[in-house]
């Protein structure tokens, strides 16, 4: 089943970053939603069909960890499987972000580790063989 | 702390842009031309700004390489590139020299113009495209 996944990074150049990996990983991405902070995600997980989401927790307007717990909250999305993908490193905010049920993926991130998190928040694996022969040119 | 912000800033610049320093001989921070900077300023046991300064003509190098293109990159994409570069510097620098069990909050890179005062520690990388100097200053 093809996948709609959500980016949410208030960079644009880790947006197309992290799009560009998902569109070369093999796994069967049927549209791309991006937002700048937590708060344009909500309107969009309002309007749309997501079935993931990767999330960046230091944005502005809206951080990503308000994302998550609004998300979590949320009586319409509260299961949606999400990634924080952030260059977040201290043990105890790691450990705090997956007490709420997410996966977490360190930048910068191997293509390889945003595949294996993807499996882990979704189960889907199609494609999980081609991408580490990819050669990614970043 | 120098050690840390230079093992960081080596491991940021090879993983997410591509780029490998060479032996910058004379250690000099000094910059050919036209240069841009961004700061990433921190939070936490304690604060201050992490900026990342680079040689214009250095910038389509780091930006082609991150986003993965062939062709030219848009310049308010470039300085989008340079601010995720100076925002995973910071977020691995501070863990390397407060520990990991610290927690830092981040805000967004913004453009920022050079110091005057001398910087807490400082790194200085030379590659073939050009420089890149990294700074700490901590309030």
């Amino acid at each position: 089943m093809a996948m709609n996944v959500l980016i949410v990074d208030d960079s644009a150049a880790m947006r197309s970053i992290i799009a560009k990996t998902l569109n070369l990983s093999g796994l069967d991405i049927e549209r791309i939603f991006q937002a700048g902070n937590g708060a344009e995600a909500l309107e969009m997980l309002e309007e749309n069909w997501v079935d993931l989401a990767l999330v960046d927790i230091n944005m502005p307007i809206m951080d990503g960890e308000t994302l998550i717990d609004r998300v979590r909250e949320s009586a319409d999305f509260s299961d949606l499987p999400i990634i924080v993908v952030s260059t977040e490193s201290s043990e105890t905010r790691i450990c705090q972000l997956r007490s709420k049920e997410v996966e977490f993926v360190h930048k910068p991130f191997a293509p390889e580790s945003l595949r294996e998190a993807i499996f882990q928040v979704t189960g889907v694996e199609n494609g999980a063989s081609t991408l580490s022969s990819v050669n990614l040119d970043f | 702390m120098e050690q840390a912000l230079y093992q960081a800033s080596i491991s940021t610049f090879e993983d997410l842009g591509l780029m490998f320093p060479i032996e910058n001989a004379d250690g000099s921070a000094s910059m050919d031309g036209e240069c841009s900077s961004v700061g990433v300023r921190f939070h936490g046991s304690f604060s201050g700004e992490i900026v990342l300064e680079v040689e214009d003509q250095i910038l389509p190098a780091i930006a082609s390489n991150m986003l993965g293109e062939d062709g030219p990159v848009e310049p308010q994409m470039m300085q989008d590139a340079l601010g995720e570069m100076a925002n995973v510097i910071c977020g691995n620098a501070l863990p390397a020299i407060a520990g990991k069990t610290e927690v830092f909050r981040l805000e967004s890179p913004v453009s920022v113009e050079r110091r005057l005062v001398a910087a807490t520690a400082k790194a200085h990388l030379l590659f073939d495209e050009g420089k890149a100097n990294v700074y700490i200053y901590v309030d």
